[in-house]
């Protein structure tokens, strides 16, 4: 068995790892159900032809939400815990023996957050363009809700991300056992001193984290606030048509798609994609607009393997040309050079 | 827990939420009045925040007819996350017992979760302003917050803990030397800071111009209270982030646990301070073009640069 270095930080990373699979087994079935129901009751999965789901399918539509805000990894939720519990392993590692790691680990954490800042932006986009909006496709307006059955599929797992984010001391514990068995080392017993309320991993004064807290400042400022926006000025609300600084020919195709939304990502990373763009005239009447985006890797790892191995086997189907004579001369001429093998 | 739930903590938890909800607002107006000087302009008077926000509210709230309730609970979404947000950064005591339940990397989620609000609720009505608007915020946004987790992470680093109200004791208690990471960060979270508040390079607070809009043309659908409640969450979060550059590069003054009479030193330097910060912003603003919306990632990618470096200095060299 080997020796594990900095037995406490290997817990503290360990556990942020099996934290996270354990989060996206939750949000990512949510997820993967709610883009189900959503093929299931318009049986469309281009995103071009959604929208405005949340109106037809609320139940769908709000059990989406909590899995789009846990898997951007925002607090309270449980995607946010896993996060945190990363970074701050990221950032305890400092007392490596080697300098170089020491000054690698950071920058890596850098990368971790620009991942998860990317997913907010991605969740957005997905969220954004499937439920909210106005439907892109008349026929929308005959999507159904999920059944019953389907409500408890969704809600199950809404719940799950819901309580992974809030109690995350108690499931720490629960990942203990692994962690002792894998390092020898775990993350409960400094749990446990903290209480049930707040998220102490290593110590209080290091870093503390207590969802539930959070969860409790927030709603209560929220709601006193709006308490007092009623008691002190008023609730009345109008309806009208949308605003849009004054245009009045609003129709459904001008909101982003999702190809439109991903755009500026797509110019920034422009030199990490390989694109083709087609862009019409200002003067075209029938403007036709195509972008190929693909992969560099793909052309400059996988092509050139696919290319060898279609040569080999172009090479190989020389010699198999399928007539019962001709593989009988192969064994026969096989075993005639055998023989002479021996012989020598 | 226990030890943090005293008096005096409680009292000053308290005392810092009024301070940040009732004078965010005036934060805002001094640097419209600052700017208006710079630029030569009769100034606004010092108190026109509060009247807007007064005059908001007294409205009737005008929506969309398929506006779904996501869009209605945004505002007050992002006014409860902004309250918090204030109330975890420490601006005039280190002895907060609410800065236990959040800390640092735990603020930049709430911003987090503010944007992806905001950005939800534009998408919501379905109109071409709002989703440009909800594109572009994402965009600054998503390269906003690795920058501004850098510039923190250095301050960890040079406190060894991710606690706001540590990391404000512990830089508070050192005496007076000049750290070169700290200025590398200090720079970083300028830029990051104007890029995360709508501020000139990045965006321009006072156009409604569609073409250099960013979170004017997210808002564009709220009237009324909530419009109020999105203008004064702004206002907070200018507050909010004033108040981090104060608490992690100017630390001196604020008071700390145990010393409740400290307040009342802490109040009028908080004052003094953010004037100066607000001062110093508006001359940024006036002294800098907005730029270009792809030029924003270039800046960033700068802000996120200097963060960096600033965490190999202080690796390399210790200081």
């Amino acid at each position: 068995m080997k020796t594990v270095v900095c037995p406490i930080f290997a817990a503290l990373a360990l556990t942020a790892a099996l934290y996270h699979c354990l989060n996206h087994a939750f949000f990512k079935c949510l997820l993967f159900l709610g883009t189900g129901a959503v093929l299931h009751a318009t049986s469309e999965r281009n995103l071009g032809r959604l929208g405005g789901l949340l109106r037809r399918m609320p139940w769908v539509g709000w059990a989406a939400l909590v899995g789009v805000l846990a898997s951007s990894g925002l607090p309270p939720l449980n995607g946010f815990v896993s996060e945190w519990l990363l970074l701050q392993s990221f950032l305890f590692t400092l007392g490596l023996p080697s300098t170089f790691v020491n000054m690698l680990v950071p920058v890596v954490a850098g990368g971790v957050a620009l991942v998860a800042a990317l997913a907010g932006y991605t969740m957005v986009k997905f969220y954004g363009v499937i439920f909210l909006g106005q439907p892109r496709e008349e026929r929308l307006a005959q999507a159904h809700d999920a059944g019953a059955w389907e409500r408890v599929g969704l809600l199950w797992l809404a719940c799950g991300c819901v309580l992974l984010g809030l109690l995350p001391a108690q499931v720490i514990v629960l990942i203990d056992n692994v962690t002792h068995a894998l390092v020898g080392a775990g993350l409960a017993a400094t749990v446990r001193a903290n209480g049930w309320l707040l998220l102490a991993p290593v110590s209080l004064e290091r870093a503390s984290y207590s969802p539930l807290i959070f969860l409790f400042v927030v709603a209560a400022s929220l709601l006193l606030v709006y308490a007092m926006v009623r008691r002190l000025y008023h609730g009345r609300l109008r309806r009208a048509a949308p605003w849009d600084c004054g245009f009045p020919r609003l129709t459904p195709r001008m909101q982003d798609t999702a190809e439109g939304f991903g755009q500026p990502i797509r110019q920034v990373f422009e030199p990490f994609f390989r694109m083709q763009r087609e862009l019409p005239s200002a003067f075209d009447a029938m403007p036709r607009y195509r972008v190929v985006v693909q992969d560099h890797f793909w052309f400059w790892i996988y092509t050139p393997i696919a290319r060898l191995v279609e040569n080999v086997a172009r090479l190989i189907g020389l010699l198999q040309r399928g007539r019962i004579a001709t593989y009988l001369l192969y064994s026969f001429a096989t075993l005639l050079l055998m023989l002479l093998w021996v012989r020598r | 827990m226990g030890a943090a739930l005293n008096w005096s903590g409680l009292l000053s938890q308290l005392l810092e939420i009024a301070l940040a909800v009732l004078g965010a607002p005036l934060l805002t107006g001094w640097v419209n009045q600052c700017r208006a000087w710079l630029q030569n302009k009769s100034a606004p008077p010092l108190l026109l925040p509060y009247r807007t926000l007064h005059k908001l509210f007294n409205k009737e709230a005008v929506i969309a007819t398929h506006a779904s309730p996501l869009f209605r609970a945004t505002p007050y979404v992002v006014f409860g996350c902004m309250a918090l947000a204030c109330a975890i950064v420490p601006s005039l005591s280190t002895d907060l017992p609410l800065a236990s339940a959040a800390d640092a990397i735990a603020l930049v989620g709430l911003f987090a979760v503010a944007r992806v609000f905001i950005a939800l609720g534009a998408f919501d009505i379905g109109t071409a302003f709002g989703t440009l608007g909800a594109r572009r915020e994402m965009l600054v946004g998503f390269l906003a917050e690795p920058a501004l987790l850098m510039v923190l992470f250095t301050s960890f680093l040079i406190s060894g803990s991710t606690s706001l109200a540590t990391i404000v004791e512990n830089l508070a208690g050192r005496e007076l030397a000049i750290y070169p990471a700290l200025a590398f960060a200090g720079v970083a979270f300028t830029m990051v800071s104007l890029a995360e508040n709508a501020r000139v390079p990045v965006d321009n607070p006072a156009t409604h111009l569609e073409l250099t809009m960013i979170h004017e043309a997210m808002i564009l659908e709220y009237s009324g209270r909530h419009l109020a409640l999105i203008e004064w969450a702004a206002s907070l979060k200018l507050f909010a982030y004033s108040c981090i550059g104060l608490a992690l590069f100017f630390p001196w003054g604020v008071a700390r646990a145990g010393a409740p009479l400290d307040l009342f030193l802490a109040l009028p330097v908080l004052i003094v301070k953010l004037a100066l910060g607000g001062a110093l912003l508006a001359l940024i603003e006036t002294a800098s073009a907005k730029m270009r919306i792809f030029r924003v990632p270039e800046f960033l990618a700068g802000a996120f640069l200097l963060a960096v470096i600033g965490m190999l200095v202080h690796l390399l060299l210790g200081a």
